[in-house]
């Protein structure tokens, strides 16, 4: 049956030309009904539009399938063994410390040094802590005037000030934390609210 | 469906009714209303064709050149079976655009530009065209996303990788029927998508599918 007939192209024959498909004698056919008659064009047309749009949607969906398959087969490849093993030591150490399964260790590690400070007479010097470890000093304030809160200072061997701070007293004592420091000769001064150096203590730092 | 496309060819104008070698003839003696009615029956049909298969480069200037060759051919005699004339037309379009492709060819080969590399002529579509086909696009990854994965691959083995009907069939068992179906359903839900952006974009309410 010759197209010039009135017949229109059926869905698979508009398929067939539009994926480029049909035989020659088909678009022979095919070709001629399409020179006069706009409704198969249109059909045509769209099936171009459709065929295109799957073709693009496709390949963009391959590739990205593709991707998505490398991106975890690469992943060995992508990052060093060294690193990744790097990465987790730090992400289990990260999380040791914000669960708080170091901190007993890190306060063993580094224990605060407790010293006693007294006042005695003599020349020798009582009172001896290790370098480098925070301190506790316990003063003992016995016999100074009764005060609220004492001004205590550390000052080198040269009498220049590394530490001071005010703190409060009880029952003629006083407790401080300081910083550790480096190895040497420290006087501990023990002010009172007037200024006045009230009580001075040795202390020898050891390395 | 059936209904549609039987009034449509009714209502057709073509004048393969009152018979192609009237008009022929008319062309052939010169009649300026016989020329009219060939333009207005084969301007569009040679348009498309010449668009789908050489691009829309100086699209007027060879639809009138084809005009041209048809006119001259029918009034040179060269016309032989006025009743195949359709056939006729299809031929010379084609020469046409072989002898198109030919000539590009050959300039191509023999002809050396002083300015090569400095003109480049950009084979992308127009803007307008490229903004329908990125929306077509969206509509068919949509499809594409909302289909079994089966379906999907049978619409990319088709599509994408031209493979036959049969050879998807055998890779996918699958039996012509369901190969069918899994296509027409995704087209028409392409269709589907594709009204409903377009009344979204004119605000006027989409027709909903009986299907």
């Amino acid at each position: 049956m010759a197209l010039h007939d009135h017949r229109h192209l059926e869905e698979d024959e508009i398929e067939r030309y539009s994926t480029g498909v049909a035989s020659e004698k088909e678009c022979a056919r095919f070709d001629e009904h399409l020179l006069v008659c706009e409704f198969c064009r249109n059909r045509v047309t769209q099936e171009d539009d459709y065929g295109l749009a799957i073709q693009s949607a496709g390949l963009r969906w391959r590739q990205q399938a593709r991707l998505r398959e490398a991106g975890w087969r690469d992943f060995p490849r992508l990052i060093p063994l060294s690193y990744a093993l790097g990465l987790v030591a730090a992400l289990t150490l990260i999380a040791l410390l914000a669960l708080g399964a170091l901190r007993p260790w890190t306060r063993d590690a580094t224990p605060v040094f407790a010293v006693h400070l007294e006042a005695v007479r003599g020349a020798g010097i009582e009172s001896r802590a290790p370098a480098g470890r925070a301190l506790l000093l316990n003063l003992d304030l016995t016999g100074l005037p009764a005060q609220r809160t004492y001004r205590v200072e550390a000052v080198e061997r040269l009498g220049s000030v590394v530490w001071q701070r005010t703190v409060p007293a009880q029952d003629s004592k006083a407790s401080v934390s300081l910083p550790g420091m480096p190895a040497g000769i420290y006087f501990v001064r023990v002010y009172a609210s007037s200024g006045e150096l009230v009580r001075e203590y040795e202390l020898e730092v050891q390395g | 469906m059936s209904f549609e496309i039987a009034q449509d060819c009714s209502s057709r104008t073509d004048p393969s009714d009152s018979g192609w070698p009237s008009l022929v003839e008319r062309i052939r003696v010169g009649e300026t209303s016989g020329l009219e009615e060939l333009y207005q029956v084969f301007s569009k049909g040679i348009r498309f064709y010449l668009c789908r298969q050489l691009g829309p480069q100086d699209l007027d200037d060879k639809v009138h050149d084809i005009f041209l060759i048809i006119t001259k051919s029918i009034q040179n005699g060269e016309l032989r079976e006025p009743e195949r004339f359709m056939g006729y037309v299809r031929t010379i379009v084609r020469r046409q655009v072989a002898a198109h492709i030919n000539s590009i060819v050959q300039a191509r080969r023999n002809q050396t530009d002083p300015n090569f590399g400095t003109a480049l002529i950009d084979y992308h579509p127009n803007p307008e065209r490229r903004i329908i086909e990125q929306q077509n696009m969206k509509l068919a990854m949509r499809i594409l996303g909302s289909l079994h994965r089966r379906e999907r691959e049978v619409l990319i083995r088709f599509y994408l990788h031209e493979q036959t009907p049969r050879e998807i069939c055998r890779d996918l068992k699958l039996s012509e029927t369901q190969f069918r179906l899994i296509k027409s359903r995704a087209k028409a839900r392409f269709g589907e998508l594709g009204r409903r952006r377009l009344a979204l974009r004119l605000g006027t309410p989409a027709v909903v599918s009986s299907k």
